[in-house]
C-alpha cells in the first residue's frame, strides 16, 4: 500500500513560498520593464528631437550654399535670394518667438518642419556683420513634443553655414 | 484498484518543485525579451549620436572648403597640428553664445550643449595630392569621435568625412 503523502497537493506553507517567488520575480520584471520603456519612451523623444534639428539644419546648409546676396536680416530672421541653376529665388527663415516656431518660405510655400512650438529659440548672426555677410552662425534650442510624464527632451547646437555662391563685394561697388 | 489509484495521483496537482521550476523557466524566458529592450534603447540612442556627429563634421567641413585654396589649406593644416580637439572648444562657434538676445537663455543653452557634445571630438587631416597634383588638391578629412555612454574612454565610436578641395584657378 502506498503512503498518502505522495498524493497530497501543496502545503498551506509551500503554496506562500512559491506565491511570494512568483510574486518577486513579476514585481522584478515589471519594474524592468517600466524602467525599459521609460528609458525607450525617452530615447525615441530625443531622437524625434534630434530628427528636426537634422532636417532644420540640411535645409538651412543646402540653402545657405546656394545664397547670392542678403536681403534682410535680424536676430529672428533671415532672407536672401539663392541661386537655382540659373534662376534665382527668394528664401526667407523666420523665428516666431511666442509661437515658438521656424518656418521657410520659399516661392511662396511656408514650411514649419513639421516642429510647431518645439523651437525654444533661435538666433541668426551673419558674420562679419550684414553688411559684409561671409558666413552665417546659428544657435537653436528645441525641445520635443512629448506629453506625458516626464519632462521632455531638449537639445541645443550652434553651427555654421557658408555660402559658395556668395557675390563679390566689388560687384555691389562698395 | 492500480486504475483508481493513477486517477488520484493525475489529480494530486503540481508540486512545490514543478512549479519553483515553471518559475524559473519563465525568469529566463523574460531575460531576452527585457535585453531586447535595452538592445533597442541603446540603438536609438546611437542613431541620435550619429546624426549629431555628421552634423558637427558637415559644419567644419564647409568652414574649411569655403576658404580659398591657400586659405584653406593652412587652416586645415593648422587644425590638422592640433589632433583631436574638444567640439565645444571652437571658439567661433560658442561665440554666438554671447550674443546678448541669448542671454536669458545663456546658460540652460550651454548645459544641452555640454550634455549633448562632451564627450564629441574632431580631428582634421590633410593630405597632399602626390605628383604634378601635389599644389592643385588636397585630400581633407574630417573625423568625429564620440564616446559611447556604457563604455570607458576606450569604446568610442567615430564617422568621418572626406572631400577633395581644388585649386579654383586651374
Amino acid at each position: 500500500m502506498r503512503p498518502h503523502r505522495k498524493k497530497r497537493g501543496m502545503s498551506v506553507i509551500e503554496t506562500l513560498i512559491v506565491a511570494t517567488l512568483a510574486s518577486l520575480v513579476l514585481l522584478a520584471g515589471t519594474l524592468i520593464m517600466s524602467r525599459t520603456t521609460r528609458s525607450f519612451k525617452k530615447g525615441t523623444d530625443m531622437l524625434n528631437t534630434q530628427v528636426l534639428m537634422d532636417t532644420i539644419v540640411e535645409r538651412l546648409r543646402s540653402d545657405v550654399r546656394s545664397l547670392k546676396s542678403l536681403t534682410t536680416v535680424s536676430d529672428t530672421s533671415f532672407s536672401f535670394i539663392a541661386l537655382d541653376g540659373s534662376a534665382e529665388k527668394q528664401i526667407s527663415y523666420e523665428y516666431d518667438a511666442p509661437s515658438k516656431t521656424l518656418t521657410r518660405t520659399a516661392d511662396g510655400k511656408k514650411s514649419d518642419f513639421h516642429g510647431a512650438k518645439q523651437v525654444e529659440s533661435f538666433l541668426f548672426q551673419p558674420l562679419p556683420s550684414g553688411d559684409d555677410f561671409q558666413y552665417l552662425n546659428v544657435a537653436m534650442q528645441l525641445k520635443s513634443d512629448a506629453v506625458g510624464e516626464g519632462a521632455g527632451s531638449q537639445l541645443s547646437l550652434v553651427c555654421q553655414f557658408h555660402s559658395k555662391c556668395l557675390e563679390p563685394i566689388f560687384s555691389f561697388g562698395r | 484498484m492500480t486504475g483508481t489509484m493513477a486517477r488520484r495521483r493525475k489529480r494530486g496537482g503540481m508540486s512545490m518543485i514543478e512549479i519553483l521550476v515553471g518559475l524559473v523557466i519563465f525568469s529566463l524566458a523574460m531575460i531576452p525579451l527585457l535585453s531586447f529592450g535595452f538592445t533597442t534603447t541603446r540603438g536609438t540612442h546611437s542613431v541620435g549620436k550619429h546624426m549629431m556627429a555628421g552634423q558637427l563634421a558637415a559644419s567644419l567641413m564647409d568652414r574649411l572648403l569655403a576658404k580659398p585654396y591657400d586659405e584653406s589649406l593652412a587652416n586645415a593644416k593648422a587644425l590638422a597640428s592640433k589632433g583631436w580637439s574638444d567640439a565645444l572648444s571652437d571658439s567661433l562657434l560658442v561665440s554666438i553664445l554671447d550674443h546678448a538676445s541669448l542671454a536669458a537663455k545663456k546658460s540652460e543653452i550651454e548645459r544641452d550643449l555640454r550634455k549633448s557634445f562632451r564627450f564629441f571630438q574632431t580631428r582634421v587631416i590633410v593630405k597632399n595630392a602626390s605628383g604634378n597634383d601635389a599644389d592643385r588638391m588636397f585630400l581633407l578629412t574630417v573625423e568625429v569621435s564620440w564616446r559611447v555612454d556604457d563604455g570607458s574612454e576606450s569604446s568610442r565610436q567615430s564617422i568621418d568625412l572626406k572631400a577633395v578641395k581644388y585649386r579654383e584657378d586651374q
